[in-house]
Order: structure tokens, then sequence, then C-alpha cells
């Protein structure tokens, strides 16, 4: 049960990174396997978050007054790096989604359904 | 000037100029792009004769807090042939752009230059999360541009898009871990750390989610099957650009961080996982020899061809002798040429062939072809020449070079799929041939257009390349590819 | 060294003057029978420098991994440079009144492949490594397509489809296999006298794939390709089918037994129990008298000489396969006076083909007092091609029957014999019903000049040769010093 506990970051990354893939595969809608993507890519921005953290440690922002010439103790801050990081992944999370979301949109104007299958039995058709 | 800093920053700056550009003018925008990439292949050739091993750090950090740009000779290589081939496939397509897209002129010139940017980011970087940015950057104008044209290009864009950004995201995932042990995500750093490392579970999971994360990218089986659709459905300029950019940089990347942070024993010591991928890249290549050979339209006979090629660089990676590895980096750099190749001619065939800017293309056109410019069809088969491994062409040189470096270090089941692709690509070769020389009751007479002379220079300039890569095959082995390997 | 590149540099020229648009095709003739004439002169050149030349290696292109492409002469190579020079000028001549009387009109790429194909060929003579002979060897058989294929129709798209199928498969699928496996234990498979020394795993293995890898000699059960390879317009089958291509098939034997391996080495060779040499004799062997069997029953000309040829290359192979150094030369000399035999054989069917239009034997009746220069000729041929004196063919057939006395299979006397036994007849018959009596025969038009000179002087040759056999036989064997 202590594993568990220590490690309850990894396996909620995997449960929600499996989620998402299930979502990715299985399911019909386009829209669905959009959200699929983002609760993966999600994921693996958590497990990074997950990889700063430090017990008892605040967030990685030093205070005004605690300039460079104090000795500054790391184990009070969570490490920075993965954060930052983050954010950029985070950007291109969005960006890809917003990509995505456009492309699902001209798909609709074409075809009018988001079922992918019916999608393919329209293209079968053709 | 000559900064290989430089070298990303003049497509991207570029990219922003031909957007606000073109908010007015838009027929500047195709000069704009031109210039541009000029420049970058002029410092890109300038740095690969005169220069040796250069390190740039971003912002002035020191090397690594920064993020630290590495150019060896390779990679100036590298960018020289991606940067050439993007401005063929440009000037062969102007064409077609000018008459389809114009009103989307714009928009494709900006992203086109922004996913340059990216390809020449990716050969320079040496920090591993800035490779991570770099190839997303790359993804994304490459799903946007493969969307253009028709109702299934959105489709098939819109499945690769999927399908690549769980491919990077398992690569974000594999340096998560590698930064978990190591601390760092500067590649040097990693790579000292990490080699002195002994076998830990975590370096094998990083190394099993960065194998899937980067062969999704690559193309490789059983992770390929974005690509022939993509390539498919897209338009013609597109294609070109990215079938022969697209997957050897990642190509590329799989093998600067193979050799420098795992090591080639890595694969060759552990039997188990050596066999698998031993497997795996032989159904590759067998598999896109056989889909190769059931397609009847040419395009995505292309595309699978670019599946065989892709396989036989990561089975030189897995076959591990130094030569092999030698043979892996020459054909990286052969093959932008003969995809690029091949996938300009089909830009010409369907310029011939028909008004529209999607045609399907069968075997019953290449006899208009023949009959309509015969440049064009004598380009087409010197290039499927280097396809099948005539010798002395740059595909015999890879081609012989693998099947000695299997057969010497025992993969029997690499060397056989060799074969088996060589024989393959012989049929197809035969039935182009045949196609072009001899009329059946399918090939039509209707003929549509006459194809300027700037649409076939292109090929003939790729020809040359591939001969060039050919005669001074040693020099390229001296000086580029093995500086590269000892580095490492 | 200057020659050897003239040997080359001349027909690329030719190529590039043909291509000239708007040449009238009496140019085309011109620069044709001039760059035939010139090459012919410097292999002439060539071999009178033989000494100073030879031993010499010429590297084209070297890069890692031991791959290296290069040339160099010796007296195997000088003397099928020699013979296919020397038929190129008589095919040349021969193809202007052929393709003249057929009426076409743009003969330009025609030439143009007919020289690449023989510049190829001195390519394959000159190969100094196994791997530049390959080199040469895929290329001949992608530059000869074209040529078989050039009517254009079904038949020549069904017989193209054969050529290339056994051609590239056998290639690709044996002797590639065989030609890296054969690098990795020698080093560079560079052609010396006395070959390599050994091979680990499976040798005789690696030998058969290399010698049927090479099926351009149309070893049985490789060899329906050429009869197939006989919808190509004459002039293509004169040069290529009875000179060319086919005589660069069994070179590479002769290279691959003679200067690869060595014949101690491929001696002391068993496969699965049974020795491979007696392995190779009986294939050779049947490939002997098998064809000449078809030959016997076939009407069309052609195909009839097709089938000759492939059972008179089978001796060439027989001659390698015996293992000794007069069997070897022997073959060497057999190439040459089977091709100046043969070449006359399928000229003489050109001129009937283009005079009457007749393709079957049985259709011949009465032509010989029409025409009886065409089947005087065709004896001609016959002589050096069953082997009977007055014809170089008495030379080496004479040759090869006695080196099979000295060897380990005596019973081929009894195949060659019969396989004599087989050609005179098949061959004999031809004029036989062509000096019958017809009354009723008619020839159409008169034979072109052209052809009747080039028969003329072809017939010459191959009767001066008799009384010059020796001197080859001389200067081969002396290729036997470094043995």
């Amino acid at each position: 049960m202590e594993i568990f506990l220590e490690q309850i970051n990894y396996i909620v990354f995997l449960i929600l990174m499996l989620i998402g893939v299930y979502a990715m595969m299985i399911k019909n809608n386009l829209m669905k396997k959009v959200i699929g993507l983002i609760i993966f890519q999600t994921s693996i921005i958590l497990y990074f978050i997950s990889l700063a953290y430090k017990d008892h440690a605040s967030i990685p922002i030093l205070a005004h007054h605690s300039g460079a010439d104090h000795h500054i103790d790391i184990s009070h801050y969570d490490n920075p790096v993965p954060h930052a990081l983050m954010l950029t992944a985070i950007v291109v999370g969005v960006a890809t989604t917003g990509l995505a979301l456009a492309l699902i949109q001209r798909i609709y104007e074409r075809f009018n359904t988001l079922e992918e299958d019916q999608i393919i039995k329209i293209l079968k058709d053709k | 000037m000559f900064d290989i800093v430089n070298l990303i920053i003049i497509p991207l700056f570029a990219t922003i100029v031909v957007r606000i550009v073109g908010l007015k003018y838009r027929n500047i925008t195709f000069h704009i792009t031109l210039f541009s990439l000029l420049l970058v292949l002029f410092i890109a050739t300038f740095n690969l004769f005169n220069i040796d091993v250069v390190s740039y750090v971003m912002g002035g950090f020191s090397a690594y807090k920064g993020i630290e740009l590495v150019g060896s000779k390779f990679s100036y290589a590298l960018i020289s042939a991606i940067t050439l081939a993007a401005l063929l496939s440009l000037i062969n397509s102007s064409a077609v752009i000018d008459r389809h897209f114009n009103l989307k002129k714009v928009n494709y010139y900006s992203l086109y230059l922004l996913a340059m940017s990216g390809f020449i980011g990716l050969c320079l970087t040496n920090d591993l999360f800035n490779l991570y940015v770099f190839l997303e950057v790359t993804s994304l104008s490459s799903y946007a541009l493969l969307s253009l044209g028709n109702k299934r290009s959105y489709l098939s864009s819109f499945n690769y898009l999927l399908i690549g950004s769980v491919g990077a995201s398992f690569y974000l995932l594999s340096i998560g871990y590698l930064y978990s042990i190591t601390g760092s995500l500067n590649f040097t750093e990693v790579s000292n750390i990490i080699i002195n490392l002994d076998s830990s579970i975590i370096k094998n999971i990083a190394f099993a989610f960065f194998i899937v994360g980067i062969f999704i990218k690559m193309a490789v089986f059983p992770f390929h099957f974005w690509l022939p659709n993509s390539y498919h459905y897209a338009i013609n300029p597109v294609s070109s650009l990215f079938a022969s950019v697209g997957t050897k940089v990642s190509a590329f990347i799989f093998i600067k961080i193979l050799l420098g942070i795992y090591g080639i024993t890595f694969i060759t010591q552990n039997y188990d996982l050596h066999l698998l991928l031993e497997i795996l890249v032989s159904l590759a290549i067998i598999f896109g020899g056989c889909f190769a050979l059931i397609q009847n339209r040419i395009k995505r006979l292309i595309t699978y061809i670019i599946v065989i090629e892709i396989g036989y660089i990561v089975a030189g990676m897995i076959i591990g002798t130094d030569l092999s590895i030698k043979a892996s980096m020459y054909h990286i750099i052969s093959d932008v040429f003969i995809t690029l190749g091949l996938f300009l001619f089909v830009t010409i065939l369907s310029f011939i062939v028909s008004d529209k800017h999607t045609v399907n293309l069968n075997y019953s056109q290449l006899y208009q072809c023949f009959k309509k410019s015969k440049l064009a069809s004598w380009g087409f088969i010197i290039i499927m020449l280097v396809v099948i491994g005539l010798p002395p062409t740059p595909g015999f040189i890879s081609k012989w070079l693998l099947l000695t470096s299997a057969y010497s270090a025992e993969s029997y089941i690499i060397f056989g799929s060799l074969i088996f692709s060589s024989i393959v690509t012989v049929v197809i070769f035969f039935r182009i041939l045949e196609s072009m020389l001899f009329k059946t009751e399918f090939s039509n007479e209707l003929t549509v257009r006459k194809v300027n002379f700037s649409m076939v220079l292109p090929l003939y300039v790729v020809i040359f390349i591939l001969a060039i890569l050919s005669i001074y095959s040693n020099e390229l082995f001296e000086n580029v590819i093995n500086p590269f390997i000892e580095r490492i | 060294m200057i020659y050897l590149s003239l040997l080359f540099i001349i027909p690329i020229a030719q190529i590039i003057f043909i291509n000239i648009p708007k040449l009238s095709k009496a140019n085309i003739e011109f620069i044709t029978i001039c760059s035939t004439i010139f090459t012919f002169i410097s292999a002439v050149l060539l071999a009178n420098n033989f000494y100073a030349i030879s031993g010499k290696e010429f590297v084209l292109l070297e890069t890692i991994g031991n791959l290296r492409f290069s040339l160099f002469l010796d007296k195997a190579g000088l003397v099928f440079i020699l013979l296919a020079s020397f038929l190129w000028i008589f095919a040349s001549l021969f193809s202007f009144g052929y393709m003249n009387s057929t009426g076409e009109k743009d003969l330009h790429k025609f030439y143009s492949f007919f020289a690449l194909s023989i510049m190829l060929t001195f390519g394959i003579a000159l190969s100094a490594n196994l791997l530049t002979f390959y080199l040469f060897y895929e290329s001949l058989s992608l530059a000869t397509f074209p040529l078989v294929t050039h009517y254009r129709n079904d038949d020549a798209k069904a017989g193209g489809r054969k050529y290339l199928t056994y051609l590239f498969g056998s290639s690709l699928i044996l002797s590639l296999p065989a030609l890296v496996i054969i690098y990795l234990n020698g080093g560079n498979s560079s052609f010396a006298l006395g070959g390599i020394e050994s091979l680990e795993l499976m040798p005789s293995l690696v030998v058969i794939c290399a010698i049927f890898g090479f099926s351009k000699s149309a070893l049985f059960p490789f060899h329906s390709w050429l009869p197939n390879a006989m919808v190509a317009p004459t002039p293509v089958s004169s040069l290529l089918h009875a000179v060319a291509v086919v005589k660069a098939g069994v070179f590479g034997i002769i290279r691959v037994v003679g200067f690869v391996f060595g014949f101690d080495y491929i001696n002391s060779m068993s496969f699965f129990g049974i020795s491979l040499s007696l392995i190779l004799v009986i294939i050779a062997s049947i490939s002997v008298l098998y064809p000449s069997l078809v030959a016997l029953s076939a009407n069309n000309l052609k195909r009839r000489l097709a089938f000759s040829t492939i059972s008179q290359l089978a001796y060439i192979s027989i001659g390698a396969f015996l293992l000794s150094k007069v069997s070897i030369i022997a073959a060497l000399l057999h190439i040459v006076m089977h091709a100046l035999s043969k070449i006359i054989l399928f000229f003489v069917a050109g001129g009937i083909y283009v005079t009457t239009g007749i393709k079957y034997i049985s259709d011949l009746k009465g032509m010989g007092r029409k025409s009886p220069f065409l089947f005087i000729a065709f004896i001609i041929g016959s002589f050096g091609v069953v082997g009977l004196p007055i014809s170089g063919g008495f030379y080496s057939k004479f040759l090869l029957l006695s080196s099979t006395i000295n060897s380990n299979y005596p019973i081929l006397i009894w195949v060659f014999l019969l396989s004599s036994v087989f050609s005179s007849i098949y061959l004999f018959q031809v004029p036989f019903i062509a000096f019958q009596k017809n009354n009723d025969f008619q020839v159409n038009k008169k034979l072109p000049f052209s052809i009747f000179i080039s028969i003329l002087l072809v017939c010459i040759a191959s009767v001066l040769i008799f009384f010059f056999a020796d001197q080859v036989y001389y200067f081969l064997m002396g290729f036997n010093e470094e043995f």
C-alpha cells in the first residue's frame, strides 16, 4: 500500500495516458479523438511536473527580497526546470489542439458528419 | 554571418516577413522564400567546406545550462541537402501553386519556411527538449500543409496529427525519464552520464518510449500507416518537400541519440532486443515491397518505396557494424535526393496529364508522359535505376554495404529481406518501363499540356547531385561521416 | 591507356552525334560506320600495346568497404574486345540494309542503344573484379532491352518481359548473394589467375549460384530467354545474341571458374557428396544435347539458330568446367570461332527475310537456285558451327575434344560427337531444302548491297581465321605462363 502511495504519480499518469489512448483508438467521433489526444498530452505534462516535486517544498519562484547574495536552499523550492519545459509543452499542446479543431471543422464542412464510420462509408461510396 | 544560428533564424524571420508582405503584395512571397532558402543553402555549404565542429549556445549561457546548438560536418551536409531539396521542390511547383492556390499562397509559403526552420533546427540542436520543440514545429507545419487540397487530405492529415502527436509525446516521455536519472537535458552531458550507467530499468524504459516515438515519426513498420495516406492525398508540392525531408531528419535524430546516448552495443549485445528489431526491420522492408507491388497508383507506389528506403536506413543501424552505420548515414543523404526526384517526376506527370490539382495517376498515364516529355521520362528512369541499385549509383553503394555487413554480422533475415526488396524494385522498374514503352488499351492519347523546362530542370539537378554523391562518396565518407561517428 | 579510354569515348561520341536532331539517315549511317571502324582500329592499337598495359589496374571509383570499380586488360579480355569490335563493323553494315528494307524512319535510338551495348561489352571484357563485371553485366541487360523490344508489339512485349525476368531475376537472386559472400571472404574478388583461397560456408553452393546467376550464358535451365529474344530485329539477334550478350555470359563463367576460384579449388569442391565439377559437366552436357534436339524440330529459322547458339554456348561452358588450361583456352577460342560462324548464319536469315519475307524453313524450298549466294554463305557458316575443316570452328572443337580425352570425363566425347551429328543435321538441312527444285519460287526483292558485302566479308574472315587460328592459339597459350 505504501508503495502504491509513494508512486501514485506514476500510476495516475499511466491511467490518464491509457484513457487518452483508449479514446483515440476506440471512439468513433472525431471530436472525442481530439479530446483523447488532449488527455494523453496532459498526462505527460502531469508526469513531468510530478518529477519536480519535493517534500515540503514551495513553488519555484524567488520572493523579491531573496536576492542573489542570499544563500538559497534549494530543498525549499521545487525543481523549476520541468515547470519551464512544461510551459512550452502546454503551448505546443494548445497549438496542436487548435490545428486539430480547425481540421475537424473543415472535415465537418465537407462530410457533414464527424463520425468516423460514416465518413469511411461516404468515401467508399464515391 | 556564418553563425549556425542564422541557419535557423533566417527562415523563421522570413516566415514573418512573408506574412507581413503578403498582406499587400502576394507575388513577392515566392521570391522572398526563394531568397531566404538560397541564403541558408549558401551558409550551410560554406560551413560544410570550411568550418569544423562548432558549438553555439543561445543567449550566451554556459553550455550545460543553456540551449546548445552544435554543427558538425554531417549536420551541415544534411542541412544543405534538405535546403536544396526544399529549393528544388519550390521551383518545380511554383507553377502549380500559382495556378491553383493563388489565394492561399501567403499561408503556403510562410508555413513552408516555418517547416524548413524546424527541420534545420532538428539537425543542429544539441538539447533534447529543444529537439522536441523543433519536432513539434515541423510536425505542426506539416499537418497544416499536408491538409491542403481536397477533403481526403483533411482526413488523412487529421489521422497523421493524432499518430504524430502520440509519437512526439512518447519522445517527450523518454526525455523525461532520461531527465529523471541524469538531471540534464543537454545531449553531450546526458550521453556522458548514461554511457557509464549500467543497465538500469529506467534507461531501458526511456529507450522503449524513444524507439516507438521516433519510429512513428520515421514511418517504420508497424508505425508507418500514416505515411501512404497523407503523402498520397496531399498535393504534389507538399509531398515532395515532406517525403524527402521529414522522415530522413527523424532518421538522423534516431542515429544521433542511439549512437550518442545509448551506444550501438545497447542493441547488438542485447540478444532479444536485437532479434526483435531485426524482425521488425525485415518486415518493414518486405511489407513495403509487397504493398508497392500491388499498387496501381504511382504516387502511392512511391510512398511505399519511401517505406522500403527508411527500412534500409534502420536496418543499417540495427546490423550495428561500423560499415553499416556509415552506410545508413550515407543513405540518409542520398535518399533525400532519391525521394525528391521521384516526387518531382510525379509533379511533372500530374501537370502533363490533367488540369486539376489532384489527379489519380496510374501506370497507363506513363505512356502519355513518355510521348510528351522524353526528358522527364528519362529522368524518372534514371532515378528508378538508382532505387533498384544499379552500380555505381548511390543506391548500389548503400545496398552493397548493407548486404556485406548483414552477411558478416550474420543477420541473415535482413540479408534476405534486402534481396527481396531488390527483386521487388526491379519488378516495379520493369512495369514502369513497359508502361512507358508499350501502348496498352488503357493508355489514352489525350495529352493536355506541354511542360516547360523549368519544371524538368530540378529533376536533372537531382540526378546530377546523385552522380556527385556516388563519385565523391569516398570523400563524403572520410570527411563527413567518419568524424561524426568518431565524435560520438 | 589512351586506347582503353578511346574504346569508351568513341561509342559515346557516336551516341551524342547520332542524336543531334534532324540528321538524315545517310548521315546516321555514316557516323555509325565511322565509329565502328575507329573503334576497331583502337582495339588493334590496344593489342599492339598489350604488353605495356597488361597487368595494370585502372581504378574508376573507389569507396569504403573495399568497393572498387576498376578495369584491366588481359589476354582473354583482349580477344573478346577484338572480336566484338571487329564484328560490330559488319553488324552495322548489315543493319543498314536490314532496317532500310523494313522502312523504318527514326533509327537513331536503335543505333544509340546498339553502340551503348557494345561499349558495355567492352566494359565486361575489361573488368578487373567481379563487382565491375556485375556493373557492366546488369547495365548490358538494361541497354539491350529497348533493342529486343524494338518493334513494340505484343510479341515484343512478352519477349522483353521474359528477357528481363530471366536475366535480372537470376542475377539478383543467385549472383548477388554469391558476389557478397565472395567479397567478404576474398577481399575484393579481383580477377587473378589461380583465384582466391577458400570460402567457409558451402563453397560449392556459392560457385553454383555465381555460375547460374550469369544466365546470359543460357545454361539449362535458364536458357529460355534466348529463343524468346528472337522477337528482336535480326541485326540485334546477330550481334547481341550471337556475339555480345551471350558471350559476355560465358565469359563471366570463365572468369568465375578460372580467375576467381581457380581450378584446383573447384576440383576439390563437392556438393552433398558429389563432385562439383561432375554436376557442372552434367548440366552443361544437358545444355548441349537438349537444345540440339529442339533445334531439330524447330521450323522457324531464327528459333533453330537460337537453340543452336544455346547448345554451342554449353560447349564453351564445358570447356570451362573441365578445369584445365588447355580446355579454357579451347573455350576462349570457341568463343571467337562460334561468333564468326554464327553471325554469318544470322545474317543469312536476315537476308532471306529481307528478300522474300520468309521466316520458316519449310517455305525455303527452291530458294537456293534463285539466290545461291545466301545459301553458300550459310554452308560456310554451318561448317564453322559444326566444326568441319576450312573454318575456324574446326580448331576449337578439336581442341575441346582433345582436352576432354585428357580430363576426368572422357564420356564427353560422345556428347560432343552426338551434338555434332545433330548440328550438322539441323544446319545442313536448310541449304538442302533450299537447293531443291521449285520452279514456282519467286524472289521479290534484290538483296541490299550492304547485306551482301557484310555477309561476304565475314565469310572471308571466317575462312581466313582457319589459317591464322594457330597464331591466336599461341597468343592465348602465353597466358598460361602466369598460372
